[in-house]
């Protein structure tokens, strides 16, 4: 009995502790998850999109087809909006709203603390007034009946709540989607493209290392001979007010981004910190892209051809987002962003066009003289308030933080440990962009297409475009600022002292309506009509532009190979098809080897070197110099470039207390001269040397055998694969470098996030890094993945023969 | 005061002997009642043994055990639990209870899987939380079914 008694104590306290255990631990919030049958994940898992559902704009249909592609039919554009609004949210909605929340500044609203600087910076850059602004100016306009319709369709969604896995996850709902929203996703990538503060930056490094260093390392022109309008493009230019219509590509010599930048007094007004915070904001590391045209003189068909492939953050589901809309006016499909209702890169019956970024300079920053208290700011000749608004930044599981958002006559002001910068972007104000894209896909034929053009005032592309009668395009899109002191034009990257007046825009309102009067002319802008080759790859537009354009071009290794092998093509006169450009996106020539390897062999024929390092060398020389994931010799050199950089900078950078993220990019540190006082203390001979062994050693230590074993995919993450991994796609070694025309860098996850192949009325292919959908359970959430691993294009045609999946009826959603 | 009779408001009082009888009809109407509920025990527990022994009502009992408990399943996890328990207190012995909780959690698993239609195999890909779900499938019944060991 007493054993009995014992026994069913045991038991008892057992059975106490693990349902005590279950419901008072953070099991039970798991438990409600992810238990089999009740869990609220898998409410998710069994959703699918319904036969019928009432469009308060008309009929359409919804057929989804092999790939997960919606196309979306309709005779009233607005019922097709409403249709796309709806298959946008069901795939991509999670995506939408963490988007949204991003940029309004309502990230800690969801996870915390650990976002409140995020949260901060948005705020006072009110993204959001700019959104705003930018729906008032054309809520009235056609597209913008179209983004109402769009918007309702994404809320028919919310409220049926057919929500995605991610929503259960975090157990919350998103609020209504509004019109501003979707202009808000239009500032988001035009943040990711133009936003920098590269001035502020340089100033630093200028400050710390010295004029010389800083001009050595970030110079404002990259000497070589590949920039996108190059001598070599013949084409028409549009006449100017003028009247003056040029035929080349000359420019004004005096206002091609080389005057002084007074960086070193910039720095000591700005600061380290404030620098430091600033730039987790700007775009990230290797934001470019690849886009050539050439004409019908150089294509097996007789028509032209363009390929694009945009370089921009590589996540889980990817950053664009496939569709097809047909109305009786126009049938589109391309690449566009989820919460962005039109297509922005694709093709139409007509014709075709895509964008890469310009590294145009569209963002200022100012300094002011400002008063003991801190509530005034000199500006012409007078004390003035800043602007003042009291914004909550709203917590979870915390304290919610006030803060005050300051605005002057410039835009917001940005501050860090008493330092202040007021900055003037583009983006600051009400733009037209959803106009342009709305009309480009309503185009018919390059003249629509130029008008469209027009209204494309933000962010800065280099728009490339041909059509089905043969034409062909390259246009600077975008708003370019012009600056001037003094009644002298200066370039913009420089920081301007904002209570002098200097350098502002003129036509430019913050938050309101801009008439963009003192902006470079359309006209006037980088442009070349009907070119016969002509390829993009982010490098400097012009040599000699009219009016200052930029400096934050890219290395030209990716342009300077592209046009060669088109050069090729040319010369060879075989007509190019689809496949040749497809296989130019794929190539992994690296031109960063071609430039550092015949001296690196130089310096090891010249010394005594050991075993080790003459293997290594072996290695290298018996490479094909292309970043392939079976190579032995592209991880040695991946690994030895970036060593190599490193050992060249670090010593100075670290006394400097300048962190990698200072870092030159690496046609600086592969032209920097051997006498550099950056070679000083360690020669460029010995530092190459040095360079090989740390590879060597870093390689053995890690265990890596082939490029592939470094240079994977595992860096492309959904925003929770740390707490939830499965939401990730696989991890597999994959081509390309940061410096190849097959664009990946594994270090920032940025690479080719869509890539297209069109020849205007025929054939068309495309490929996605992922799935089209964003539903985990989805049979579309990476079925392309390993498909764009190896660029192996799905088509991308105009018609479908997929059944119909939703049909749309008319009646009150 | 007289032992009997009436008071000033005519209530009537109670003999000594009339209480002791009334003492005696409650508790005898007590013993009834306990001897009823003993009765109803020892049917009870004779049904039950009888379930937890007779092939035929057992297996029907499980049935019902386990109905019950996916039932409870689909509505919280804690049904996980209950169904362990349901089916653990119709089997015969502790230890066959625990047998059967487990029996109980893989049918969770198959009607899970058959819920979850074609997206079973994507969650077969989702690690960790796969086995979160099939811990939870098979240790949380098994939890209940230590009730069976008090009962």
């Amino acid at each position: 009995m007493p054993a009995d008694t014992t026994r069913r104590g045991v038991l008892a306290g057992a059975l106490a502790a693990g349902i005590g255990g279950l419901t008072l631990t953070g099991a039970r919030e798991l438990l409600s998850q992810f238990a089999p049958l009740s869990g609220r994940a898998w409410n998710t898992a069994s959703r699918s999109l319904p036969d019928s559902v009432e469009n308060p704009y008309g009929e359409a249909s919804l057929r989804v087809d092999d790939h997960g592609v919606p196309h979306v039919e309709a005779d009233d554009e607005a019922a097709a909006y409403f249709a796309v609004g709806y298959v946008q949210a069901y795939d991509r909605l999670f995506q939408l709203d963490l988007q949204r929340r991003v940029m309004r500044g309502q990230l800690s609203e969801l996870v915390g603390e650990a976002t409140l600087d995020d949260d901060e910076f948005h705020v006072r850059m009110d993204f959001a007034g700019a959104a705003e602004a930018t729906w008032e100016s054309i809520a009235e306009t056609p597209a913008g009946e179209l983004v109402e319709a769009y918007a309702d369709g994404v809320n028919t969604v919310i409220e049926a709540g057919l929500l995605p896995l991610e929503f259960e996850l975090l157990d919350y709902e998103p609020r209504e989607w509004t019109p501003a929203d979707s202009m808000l996703m239009e500032k988001q990538i035009s943040w990711d493209l133009t936003g920098n503060f590269d001035e502020l930056r340089r100033a630093l490094v200028a400050d710390r290392l010295g004029e010389t260093v800083a001009d050595e390392l970030f110079p404002e022109r990259m000497d070589h001979d590949t920039p996108i309008l190059r001598d070599a493009v013949d084409a028409d230019r549009l006449e100017t007010d003028d009247g003056d219509s040029e035929n080349d590509n000359g420019g004004d010599d005096d206002s091609d981004g080389t005057g002084g930048t007074n960086g070193a007094d910039a720095a000591g007004n700005v600061g380290d910190e404030l620098t430091n915070w600033l730039s987790r904001y700007e775009s990230p590391t290797g934001v470019g892209s690849n886009s050539w045209v050439v004409s019908g003189a150089h294509t097996e068909s007789g028509n032209p051809i363009v390929a694009y492939d945009p370089h921009l953050t590589l996540m889980t589901p990817p950053l664009w987002y496939e569709q097809r809309v047909e109305t009786p006016e126009r049938s589109v499909r391309g690449a566009t962003f989820p919460g962005v209702p039109f297509v922005i890169a694709g093709a139409n019956d007509s014709g075709t066009w895509s964008f890469t970024n310009v590294g145009a300079d569209v963002l200022d920053c100012y300094r002011y003289e400002i008063d003991e208290n801190g509530e005034r700011y000199r500006y012409d000749d007078e004390w003035r308030e800043f602007d003042r608004e009291e914004r909550e930044l709203v917590v979870a599981d915390g304290e919610n933080r006030t803060i005050t958002v300051r605005k002057t006559v410039h835009g917001p002001v940005l501050e860090r440990e008493e330092r202040t910068v007021g900055v003037a972007w583009t983006g600051h104000t009400a733009t037209r962009t959803t106009e342009a894209i709305y009309e480009f896909g309503r185009s018919d034929g390059l003249e629509d297409l130029l008008e469209a053009t027009r209204k494309f005032d933000l962010p800065t592309q280099n728009l490339v475009y041909a059509d089905v009668d043969g034409r062909t395009l390259y246009y600077a899109t975008g708003q370019l600022p012009i600056r001037t002191i003094g009644g002298e034009e200066v370039p913009g990257n420089r920081i301007f002292d904002g209570s002098a007046g200097e350098g502002e825009w003129e036509g430019f309102t913050p938050f309101g309506e801009s008439s963009w009067d003192g902006f470079v002319p359309f006209e006037a802008k980088p442009h070349a009509i009907d070119p016969d080759v002509l390829a993009t790859a982010n490098q400097r537009v012009v040599d000699d532009p009219e009016h200052y354009v930029g400096v934050a071009y890219a290395s030209p290794y990716r342009g300077a190979r592209i046009y060669d092998r088109l050069d090729e093509a040319v010369e060879n006169g075989e007509g190019t098809d689809l496949e040749f450009h497809r296989d130019l996106q794929s190539d992994t020539h690296d031109g960063r080897a071609d430039q550092l390897l015949p001296d690196l062999f130089d310096v090891v024929e010249s010394r005594d070197v050991t075993d080790r390092l003459a293997d290594a060398t072996a290695t290298l020389e018996d490479w094909n110099r292309r970043m392939d994931r079976d190579e032995e010799g592209a991880l040695l050199f991946a690994r030895w470039m970036e060593q190599f950089r490193r050992l060249t900078v670090e010593p100075q950078f670290e006394a400097g207390d300048l962190d990698e993220s200072y870092y030159p990019g690496d046609w600086a540190v592969a032209t920097l001269s051997a006498d550099s006082d950056l070679y000083a203390d360690r020669s460029r001979e010995e530092t190459m040397l040095e360079a090989l062994e740390a590879a060597l050693d870093e390689i053995d230590d890690e265990g890596w055998e082939r490029y592939g074993d470094w240079n994977t995919t595992k860096p492309i993450e959904h925003p929770f694969g740390v707490e939830a991994p499965f939401l990730d796609y696989d991890d597999l070694p994959l081509d390309g470098s940061r410096a190849t025309v097959n664009n990946y860098r594994a270090g920032s996850a940025v690479g080719s996030s869509w890539r297209m192949v069109v020849e205007p009325g025929g054939e068309a292919t495309a490929i996605l890094p992922g799935g089209n959908s964003g539903d985990y359970f989805s049979a579309h959430y990476g079925d392309q993945f390993e498909r764009w691993i190896d660029n192996d294009q799905k088509p991308m045609a105009l018609s479908t023969e997929a059944d119909v999946t939703v049909s749309f009826t008319e009646g009150s959603s | 005061m007289s032992a009997s009779g009436s008071d000033e408001n005519g209530t009537r009082e109670t003999t000594g002997s009339e209480a002791s009888e009334g003492a005696l009809e409650n508790c005898g109407s007590e013993n009834r009642a306990v001897e009823r509920r003993k009765t109803s025990l020892e049917r009870s527990r004779t049904v039950l043994e009888r379930v937890r022994t007779e092939p035929g009502l057992h297996a029907v009992a499980v049935a019902g055990a386990v109905v019950l408990g996916l039932l409870a399943s689909w509505l919280h996890w804690f049904g996980l639990v209950l169904g362990g328990a349901f089916v653990a207190f119709v089997s015969p012995s502790l230890r066959r209870g625990i047998v059967g909780a487990v029996g109980f959690g893989l049918v969770v698993l198959v009607v899970f899987a058959l819920t979850l239609g074609g997206s079973a195999w994507t969650v077969l890909e989702m690690t960790p939380v796969v086995y979160l779900v099939i811990a939870s499938a098979f240790g949380l019944p098994v939890l209940g079914s230590l009730l069976r060991g008090l009962l």
